[in-house]
């Protein structure tokens, strides 16, 4: 998994999408571009996944020391 | 011509002069003693002398029971009193109140000499005096082994803080060597660094007592040990060179305890205070902390920290459809443009045209027939139609008129 954080992920796939948007790639840079999106896609799902397990169990610890 | 005057007339006249006269009212007279006898009543007639003169003196009984030595012939002497004419002899003479031994203004110049050497020399400079220990575990004490002054200090320091430490460097604080001894004691508790302090201590004496403390060898001793040092010699009223060299001046020898040793109840008393305080403070400190981490506590993200990731996952779902969107948006609008190119292209496909009826007819070459002159009778000419080709021989062929 990419050592870029979340936020930096985040950017880019901003950014991926706003070039789609546009619709001035050629087709072969569409697919590149397109292949980048997809995979950025997967990395910020599974780095929010990891998040969400380690914020819940936390918020159930300080629950039990409440 | 003059008045013819009687003898007593005279002698009273002189006496009346002498007594009015403010100088010989207050004497200091230095001289060295002659001619002494001690009356069987205690009064004491001598004659005191310089190399040239000499004059009678008498001391009474009652002043010359407070004579701090025996007044012999030949010893230098000052005294103070004042000047009387003795009318039935006709003889002036001092009567002497307060005598001394003239060696005393000797060493007064000596010790004011001295004085200011070592002033010059910075040896009584307070950027050198070192500061005394706060609580010093062990106390050195140069004096006497006898005596009340060892006592003394014993007894402060016991009432101050019954479990001290104290070593004694046993010391002659008398006699010409007396400062030697001193010496060696201030030597001996550098060399072995065994105290935190060291005391050096004599009770009240006359000057000529005291003189050991202004030896400019004793002095330098006390500049160089590395451990501070404390006079305490004599009473309040005597300074010696020893009490400018120290580090620190008690007036007695129990002010030097004193002023060394804290009183142990204080000390103890003040502990409990500082812990006291210390314990209120600490719990402020944490009653502060704990209002802090429940306020956080409190606060919407802690309470339900999935909050957070839950905006993110919202914002990433967002972006998501997005980038779906957006690129099936642009593969559409590669389509649409294909489909737009492909139908300009059907309409020019000239196979839609033999769809219709129409046919394309050549010679046996490939070349397409235009013009009726291109072929001749019995030509082999082929017949493309919409669907398959038919091959023919021509009959005939005439241009349209």
């Amino acid at each position: 998994m990419s050592d870029k954080d979340f936020n930096e992920l985040y950017k880019e796939l901003e950014k991926i999408v706003e070039q789609l948007e546009k619709g001035e790639l050629s087709l072969e840079e569409a697919v590149k571009t397109y292949t980048q999106g997809h995979e950025l896609i997967k990395q910020l799902n599974e780095k929010l996944e990891k998040a969400r397990e380690k914020m819940v169990v936390t918020g159930k610890s300080e629950l039990k020391e409440m | 011509m003059e008045k013819t005057l009687t003898v007593t007339e005279l002698n009273n006249y002189v006496s009346q002069l002498l007594s009015s006269d403010d100088i010989l009212e207050s004497l200091k007279v230095e001289g060295e003693i002659s001619n002494c006898t001690i009356h069987y009543s205690g009064h004491v007639y001598f004659s005191i002398k310089d190399d040239n003169c000499s004059i009678r003196c008498v001391m009474f009984d009652r002043s010359a029971r407070n004579l701090k030595f025996k007044p012999e012939n030949g010893i230098k002497v000052y005294v103070y009193g004042y000047l009387s004419f003795y009318e039935k002899t006709g003889q002036t003479q001092i009567i002497v109140t307060v005598m001394t031994e003239g060696g005393t203004g000797d060493l007064f110049v000596k010790f004011e000499n001295l004085k200011k050497k070592l002033e010059l020399e910075g040896l009584f400079s307070h950027e050198n005096k070192k500061p005394l220990p706060y609580l010093p575990e062990r106390i050195g004490i140069i004096t006497s082994s006898t005596g009340a002054v060892l006592q003394d200090i014993r007894n402060t320091l016991q009432k101050r803080f019954d479990n001290y430490g104290m070593i004694l460097y046993p010391a002659t604080v008398q006699g010409t060597d007396a400062h030697k001894t001193i010496i060696e004691g201030i030597r001996y508790f550098n060399d072995n660094n065994n105290v935190d302090v060291i005391i050096i201590a004599r009770g009240g004496g006359s000057v000529e007592d005291l003189w050991p403390f202004n030896e400019e060898e004793l002095a330098y001793a006390i500049y160089a040990s590395e451990i501070p040092v404390i006079s305490a010699i004599g009473h309040e009223t005597d300074f010696t060179i020893a009490d400018f060299t120290a580090d620190a001046r008690a007036a007695t020898p129990t002010a030097a305890a004193q002023m060394v040793m804290p009183e142990k109840n204080m000390l103890i008393k003040d502990i409990f205070l500082k812990r006291d305080s210390l314990n209120n403070a600490f719990s402020k400190l944490l009653r502060n902390l704990d209002d802090k981490i429940l306020n956080i506590k409190q606060r919407p993200v802690m309470r339900r920290p999935e909050e957070y990731t839950n905006i993110l996952g919202l914002n990433l779902d967002n972006i998501t459809n997005r980038f779906f969107l957006a690129s099936k948006a642009y593969i559409d609008g590669i389509y649409s443009r294909y489909n737009i190119l492909n139908q300009k292209i059907e309409a020019l496909n000239p196979l839609n045209v033999l769809s219709r009826g129409y046919s394309i007819t050549t010679d046996k070459d490939g070349k397409v027939i235009k013009c009726s002159s291109m072929v001749n009778k019995d030509d082999r000419i082929i017949t493309k139609i919409f669907e398959g080709t038919i091959s023919s021989i021509v009959e005939k062929a005439e241009k349209n008129e």
